[in-house]
């Protein structure tokens, strides 16, 4: 029985890896925010913050 | 922002609507550099936030704006005026400080009010502000539209104005070298070919503005040719390493006026190991104006 209940933990903290993995990959979207990729070549990738104003 | 498709690097640029949530994205790891409004780089690093400035967005670029029809025709006449800055922590709050100064007047005599860039246009359109003063192209935007004009350029006020500088995060920096060199080369290059044709009809401001303005502002191309091009001193991408008797100059104006209260040396806020040698610069601009993917992508997703 505690080993089922320890298999069961563990899956679900996998499982809770993955999903906040998976939430917090792909383009960013915080309100206003947007991602411009400016190449297609990728072997390295540096994120740079602007806003539009001089 | 740049692009090197020879070294296969992808500068992602990530668009904010404030400097408040910038800098929150940068301390949160989120970001790995940024173009962050110089004092407030400062005061992160007073902070003790593991940041340094690395080099120099651009040099002028802002605009002291009233509205077409003020009496105002000279900083003096300001007083008792309600003037919207960018932020506290802005070379442009600095400067409005300094003019009081430097004009004999009280610190206090005219009344300085925060304001996000985007609304300073349609609140002096609405005269709730007398005038405002921030980077372009809110300016311009006034200028156009027939209800604002300019009453000083910065570079007339405080000649190679700082506004906004790269600021990278210091394990970036330990970690990443080869490509925060990398990037700053890339701002340099830009910059020196933004202004290789200056003389001769300025196309390359001109190209500019229509990719910047259709891929990363999400603004009016022409509003941007003409904020690069009238004059076409209005906004310089030269001396972009960071000046040390300038910002010397900037944390004395700081610390006199408590927007940042630890007195620190240029050393600990900049870092001026990656300014390049213009003249010995091997990066080029390429391949501009993007490939048409790069467009279609930021496109795609409006």
């Amino acid at each position: 029985m505690k080993l089922k209940v320890a298999v069961v933990v563990v899956l679900l903290i996998a499982a809770l890896y993955l999903a906040n993995r998976f939430l917090a990959g792909g383009n960013l979207s915080r309100g206003s925010l947007e991602t411009v990729e400016t190449s297609n070549e990728v072997r390295d990738k540096f994120t740079v913050g602007f806003l539009p104003v001089t | 922002m740049t692009q090197h498709a020879s070294s296969g690097t992808v500068f992602q640029a990530e668009r904010f609507g404030d400097f408040p949530t910038m800098k929150e994205a940068l301390i949160a790891r989120k970001i790995d550099a940024t173009f962050m409004i110089a004092p407030l780089a400062m005061k992160l690093a007073a902070d003790g936030v593991p940041v340094k400035i690395c080099y120099l967005g651009h040099r002028d670029g802002s605009g002291l704006t009233i509205a077409k029809d003020s009496t105002v025709t000279d900083f003096k006449g300001l007083a008792g005026k309600r003037v919207a800055i960018p932020s506290r922590y802005s070379n442009q709050h600095l400067l409005m400080r300094r003019m009081m100064k430097q004009n004999g007047m009280a610190t206090d005599s005219i009344d300085l009010v925060e304001m996000a860039p985007p609304d300073m246009a349609s609140a002096l359109q609405a005269r709730s502000i007398e005038g405002y003063i921030v980077g372009e192209p809110h300016c311009a935007k006034a200028e156009l539209g027939g209800y604002g004009k300019i009453l000083y350029f910065m570079k007339d006020l405080w000649p190679n104005f700082i506004s906004c500088v790269l600021v990278v995060r210091q394990e970036v920096i330990n970690e990443r070298r080869p490509l925060v060199q990398e990037l700053v080369d890339g701002i340099a290059a830009s910059g020196k070919w933004i202004d290789e044709d200056r003389a001769t009809g300025a196309d390359h401001r001109k190209r500019v503005a229509e990719v910047v303005g259709k891929v990363f502002y999400n603004q009016d191309p022409k509003l941007l040719e003409y904020v690069l091009t009238q004059p076409i001193d209005r906004v310089s991408y030269q001396n972009l390493e960071p000046p040390k008797d300038t910002f010397d100059e900037i944390m004395a104006l700081a610390n006199e006026m408590n927007v940042i209260q630890k007195h620190m040396q240029f050393e600990e806020y900049c870092d001026t190991s990656f300014a390049p040698d213009l003249g010995t610069l091997a990066r080029k601009v390429e391949n501009f104006p993007p490939p048409p993917a790069a467009a279609t992508k930021e496109s795609e997703k409006k």
